[in-house]
């Protein structure tokens, strides 16, 4: 009888799982129970809890939070071509992660990129939503 | 390795009819906005406007396609049969769901509603494309996300929002799958890239090919969900009777040209070795339960919404018969028996939804029973919704029984064991599907019960005409659109 091959994704699949499941039946086993009513506040990041959180809020703050996203995809891709595609100010011997026959094409696409933004953005404004109404 | 400028312009070229539609877009929602009077309301008759705006962009892209000469794959995109039957379904279709919306939208928001339906089509054809993972997603986000955005706008009562919310609630649900599933692909197979994921899962050892099962599994029952297919078919009735006939038609011809296109360029990457029997034997039940379900569903519904949704869900059925009979070994392939039908069953019901959004004019047509005396007082209406409602039931002469055909012999000589049970059921299923399709036309000509002058809509009719006559010159002269399908891998 020969022992079939387990792949290695079922055995990190059953680390995986066995590691929650003995923590949580460990914590519940030997955890010391004290109460304090710290420890029961709601956790707010650090705030204390003002009210209760399942309180209506104005829908405009949604379209603010969507809008939030055009600046926040524009970063998230911004920052590393920053990063990546010059060499650092005043050295002369770091050259620039990005291969230099790789720089113009990149510039172009990331411009393309900020267009899209733009309109999207031109539209937003179009449509009132800077308007707090 | 070729060059980095050089591939980018070379995908862009080949790409180009997408990326007019997506240059299109991009004018509607910049000068949309802009059209309006001093008190913030859209100028009038801008609907149509921007019909014709999206008419002509649809007559560049397919000018473009025409002209173009990209083969093979090129960048992220693979050009071959089935994209360039993809593309050329899609802009054929586009020009009929653009009609139809056009007098389903207020002005206010034409401008987003047409923007949104081209680039649903635009990622269509880009699903088609795709030859990896990281493309397969964007291009089927490409179309979820405009899907949820083009059935709330025209939202009239709360039925409306409920069905645009439902579909965008499960959608999303769809999408989590599809993109768990891929990510086992990658994890098992250690690429994005359809070709490479397909030789390592030949030769993978058994392990990983069941991690690939498993994968194409959960991949399998999202896509399930775009083409409406049991068990992942609840949604559709509510939605489609909520929504306007525009989003009734767009949603039964658009995700099911994504779902199948998606379907067909993943299903064969896992098909290999152990897991070739189970994923075969999931798609001919899913296929076989979708099939009955939906047609007997449909026998008792009233509302015509509704019941056109349960026979969208049947003839997803029938084309799961295609993609579970599989291309080996059959004279008339499966894949391309179903690309032949989705091709027919698109034009028919596209023109179907023009005809019935033309002939309730203001007033749309929800119960069967509206349909009553059309037989009278709209003569050449009520011949050409009944040419449609006969291709639908698969009767010569229209393309609907080519298409049956070819379904039925596809799965009758293929080699899978339920290849002969599939044709079975696909022909106890037409007979079913007969009742409710034929008695939509005794309703239209012999009940004479309901006399409503409506005004109708005389461009959604003509459009409605002119699928329907498609349909028939498809029977008479299928050749042309069959040598398409068969050129598909």
């Amino acid at each position: 009888m020969t022992i079939p091959a387990i792949p290695p994704l079922v055995i990190y699949a059953a680390l995986l799982v066995g590691f929650v499941i003995v923590n949580l039946v460990l914590a519940h086993a030997i955890g010391p129970r004290k109460k304090t009513p710290v420890k029961q506040m709601p956790y707010e990041s650090g705030m204390d809890p003002v009210g209760d959180a399942r309180q209506p809020f104005n829908v405009r703050f949604y379209l603010v939070a969507i809008l939030f996203l055009v600046f926040d995809v524009e970063l998230l891709f911004l920052y590393p071509w920053a990063v990546s595609a010059y060499a650092p100010l005043g050295s002369k011997d770091t050259p620039a992660i990005l291969p230099p026959d790789l720089s113009m094409p990149v510039f172009v696409v990331m411009n393309i990129f900020m267009a899209t933004l733009v309109i999207a953005y031109i539209y937003a404004w179009r449509k009132g939503v800077f308007q707090w109404r | 390795m070729p060059n980095f400028t050089e591939t980018s312009v070379q995908a862009a070229l080949g790409i180009a009819p997408e990326l007019i539609l997506i240059a299109t877009v991009c004018v509607m929602l910049l000068v949309g906005p802009f059209l309006t009077d001093s008190a913030g309301r859209a100028a009038k008759g801008l609907s149509q406007r921007w019909t014709i705006l999206s008419l002509l962009a649809f007559a560049a892209a397919g000018w473009t396609l025409y002209s173009s000469q990209s083969s093979g794959v090129i960048g992220p995109f693979e050009f071959d049969g089935l994209s360039q039957f993809v593309r050329i379904l899609t802009l054929v279709l586009g020009p009929v769901l653009a009609i139809i919306a056009s007098r389903q939208i207020d002005d206010g928001h034409s401008a987003e509603s047409h923007a949104c339906l081209l680039t649903i089509l635009a990622g269509a054809n880009l699903t088609a494309l795709a030859s990896d993972l990281i493309g397969l997603f964007l291009a089927l986000e490409l179309v979820s996300i405009p899907t949820y955005i083009f059935l709330y706008l025209p939202r009239r009562n709360s039925a409306m929002q409920e069905a645009a919310l439902k579909y965008f609630l499960l959608s999303v649900f769809s999408s989590a799958l599809v993109l768990f599933g891929m990510s086992w692909l990658y994890g098992v197979a250690g690429s994005t890239n359809f070709a490479e994921i397909s030789s390592h899962l030949a030769n993978a050892p058994k392990g990983d090919q069941l991690f690939g099962l498993l994968a194409m599994t959960l991949i399998i029952a999202g896509l399930c969900f775009r083409i409406a297919a049991v068990p992942f078919h609840f949604y559709a009735p509510d939605v489609f009777q909520g929504v306007t006939s525009a989003g009734a038609a767009m949603l039964s011809v658009a995700p099911k040209i994504v779902g199948f296109a998606a379907l067909v360029r993943l299903a064969p990457l896992a098909m290999t070795g152990a897991s070739a029997a189970p994923l075969g034997n999931l798609l001919a039940v899913t296929a076989i339960v979708t099939m009955f379900l939906g047609n007997l569903l449909a026998l008792r519904q009233k509302n015509l919404q509704r019941l056109l949704a349960y026979s969208s869900i049947a003839h997803s059925g029938y084309m799961l018969v295609g993609l579970a009979a599989g291309n080996s070994g059959a004279v008339i392939g499966g894949d391309s028996s179903l690309w032949f039908y989705l091709a027919t069953y698109g034009l028919v019901t596209a023109g179907l939804f023009a005809l019935l959004a033309g002939v309730g004019g203001q007033k749309p047509l929800e119960r069967d029973s509206d349909l009553g005396g059309l037989g009278q007082s709209r003569p050449a209406a009520a011949l050409l919704i009944a040419v449609c409602l006969f291709s639908l039931t698969g009767l010569p002469p229209t393309a609907g029984f080519t298409g049956k055909l070819h379904l039925f012999f596809a799965s009758w000589a293929s080699p899978s064991i339920w290849g002969q049970w599939l044709a079975v059921a696909l022909a106890i299923n037409s007979a079913i599907a007969a009742y409710y399709y034929l008695r939509l036309i005794a309703v239209m000509y012999l009940d004479e019960s309901a006399k409503v002058e409506r005004q109708h809509y005389p461009i959604s009719e003509f459009i409605g005409g002119v699928c329907a006559v498609g349909t028939i010159a498809l029977f008479i002269s299928p050749d042309w659109l069959w040598q398409l399908a068969k050129q598909l891998p």
